[in-house]
């Protein structure tokens, strides 16, 4: 067979590979090679995040911080990498404009709002909130993150690192010290050995690609785009994405405990309504979606305060307890109006509707135009329920619950904001299915605060590291989301496995 | 003469704005220029996504005789 040796192999060209990577030569650590599966750069995050998030290099600003992710994940995570991540964080930004890059806007979190306020662009429950948020300035229409990418992959063929593509991760070797290299495999189907000193695996999360292990591990059924054979849940990184958990079996083979994977990052209108890129939307139904009126479970039952409909994360994890993980969004021609003249209650920063024009005509565009069997517009509440799959009794049952609530002006049940209580009396009724939404499912594989691969005692496995989706789920625990604050931990963790290993080189060279 | 770079990240965003201009190779994992793309009279639309790109992967140049 053939050999390649190196002194670093990276798996995954992701922010944490491609991080790690870059500081592992800026640290002067040599030979270091960057496999990935697919023929170029960047991970699920070059079609994602505009902006990342860093707590400030300051002791008040990190221990508030790690107080309030703790409180977050109710300690339900690895806390040692959890901090790890909040004091670390603070060297994106530094590392971000060592690529020649900038940024389009900062906005700082004062210490009182950390974990008690939105964060700049909503849709984050309170405890994401714990550092400034840095919005990457994106060229054109697109994103941020896949400049850094671009720009992190020219620079470590400047310091003289490789990245190979089209070779993806099979096993990896161990010997009685630890892990000494790996299988990979390319394109082709041709094998080869790499023997390394140290391996990385930043494989990322799992996505449209890993539809059956997603259905083992997280009970979500993962669709496509066009919705193909149903479903309840969606990865929107890539137009192809082949994230199909690599890292996490080579791992995992070879004894690294496993992890909770999950991923309910944002609810969507149901697939259909966005396109590949998901910020580039056919029609404001993206904005509708995320208003806080009248959302119910297929039983027909409210089960949130929908108010929490923008804190995206929030709704998505409520969703997740619903039958079927799907649940809809019902309002009337009144409340339709309301959007057209007065305007939405709030706005994602990425759909920034404020006025909806002429709504009807989007939701009949949605219906006839583009054949959406996710948006409905029915002329009574029996035909919305029918077309729509929703318990009918069950509807109507609480549509007349909630009419009355909004009468008296107090949402008894579950504490909605009155000026948000809009009832649901006159046609056209107006509904839209959603779904959960990541990026890529996170988690899978543990690690300790110097990113070390923990086995099932929780020992490190020897010379094994890991960073960025595939390890961030051990942050959150339960709660995983994956939002902003997932590529904050993909920087940070890249970097932190930079340090160990750098360090931990140069220690046994005995400089 | 107009390509895509090797280093395009795939994301779809050209696929989303222009689907008359590029689609989407799935057995070689490539986004790739239909006819309609070369045309002349289609150049300024090129010329925007290839603004528009977020990794300037869009490449168009000019080749001996052209006059753009």
């Amino acid at each position: 067979m053939r050999i390649k040796n190196v002194n670093v192999a990276i798996f995954g060209s992701g922010l944490a590979g491609l991080t790690a990577a870059v500081t592992l030569l800026e640290k002067g650590v040599k030979a270091v090679a960057v496999f990935e599966k697919r023929p170029f750069q960047g991970g699920a995050v070059s079609n994602t995040p505009m902006c990342t998030m860093a707590v400030k290099n300051d002791r008040k600003y990190q221990d508030k911080a790690f107080k309030e992710h703790c409180r977050f994940t109710s300690f339900d995570a690895n806390m040692e990498t959890a901090r790890a991540w909040i004091m670390n964080s603070w060297r994106i930004p530094g590392f971000i404009k060592r690529l020649g890059l900038d940024f389009e806007m900062e906005v700082e979190t004062l210490l009182e709002e950390i974990g008690n306020n939105d964060a700049y662009t909503g849709g984050f429950p309170f405890g994401m909130n714990l550092g400034d948020y840095y919005i990457l300035k994106a060229r054109g229409k697109g994103h941020g993150a896949a400049l850094i990418c671009l720009r992190a992959a020219q620079k470590i063929r400047k310091l003289g690192g490789e990245i190979i593509f089209n070779t993806a991760l099979q096993e990896l070797l161990t010997d009685e010290h630890g892990v000494t290299g790996a299988i990979v495999k390319e394109k082709s189907g041709e094998t080869y050995q790499v023997n390394a000193n140290d391996v990385i695996i930043a494989t990322g999360g799992l996505g449209n690609a890993a539809k059956e292990m997603i259905k083992e591990e997280t009970g979500y059924i993962n669709t496509d785009r066009e919705l193909t054979g149903g479903g309840n849940h969606y990865c929107n990184s890539f137009v192809n994405d082949q994230m199909t958990g690599d890292g996490l079996k080579a791992a995992w083979k070879i004894g690294a405990e496993k992890t909770k994977i999950m991923g309910s990052g944002r609810h969507i209108a149901y697939p259909g309504v966005v396109n590949y890129v998901p910020w580039i939307v056919k029609n404001q139904i993206s904005t509708i979606m995320e208003q806080p009126y009248l959302i119910v479970n297929s039983y027909g039952e409210r089960f949130i305060d929908e108010g929490e409909n923008r804190r995206s994360a929030n709704m998505a994890a409520a969703m997740r307890n619903q039958p079927g993980r799907i649940a809809y969004l019902i309002f009337d021609e009144d409340t339709m109006k309301h959007l057209e003249t007065e305007g939405t209650e709030y706005f994602y920063m990425i759909f920034p509707a404020t006025i909806i024009e002429n709504g009807k005509e989007q939701f009949r565009e949605m219906i006839e135009k583009y054949g959406s069997k996710q948006v409905f517009m029915e002329d009574s509440l029996e035909a919305l329920a029918k077309k729509a799959g929703i318990d009918k009794t069950g509807l109507l049952e609480t549509v007349d619950r909630y009419n009355q609530l909004c009468d008296n002006g107090y949402d008894e049940d579950f504490g909605k904001e009155s000026k948000y209580l809009r009832p649901v009396k006159n046609a056209s009724f107006y509904c839209i299915r959603l779904c959960n939404c990541t990026y890529s499912m996170i988690g899978g594989i543990n690690v300790n605060k110097k990113g070390q691969v923990l086995d099932k005692t929780h020992r490190p496995i020897e010379h094994l590291y890991a960073a960025g989706d595939c390890a961030a789920g051990c942050i959150y625990g339960s709660s995983t989301p994956n939002v902003t604050s997932v590529s904050s931990i993909s920087y940070t963790q890249g970097m932190i496995c930079a340090d160990s290993i750098a360090f931990e080189q140069e220690r046994s060279a005995g400089k | 003469m107009i390509k895509i770079a090797d280093y395009c990240i795939r994301c779809g965003l050209c696929i989303d704005l222009h689907p008359e201009l590029f689609e989407y190779d799935f057995e070689k994992d490539e986004i790739i220029l239909k006819p309609e793309a070369f045309k002349e009279e289609r150049l300024d639309e090129m010329k925007s996504m290839a603004k528009d790109c977020a990794v300037a992967a869009i490449v168009i140049t000019k080749t001996e005789g052209e006059n753009n």
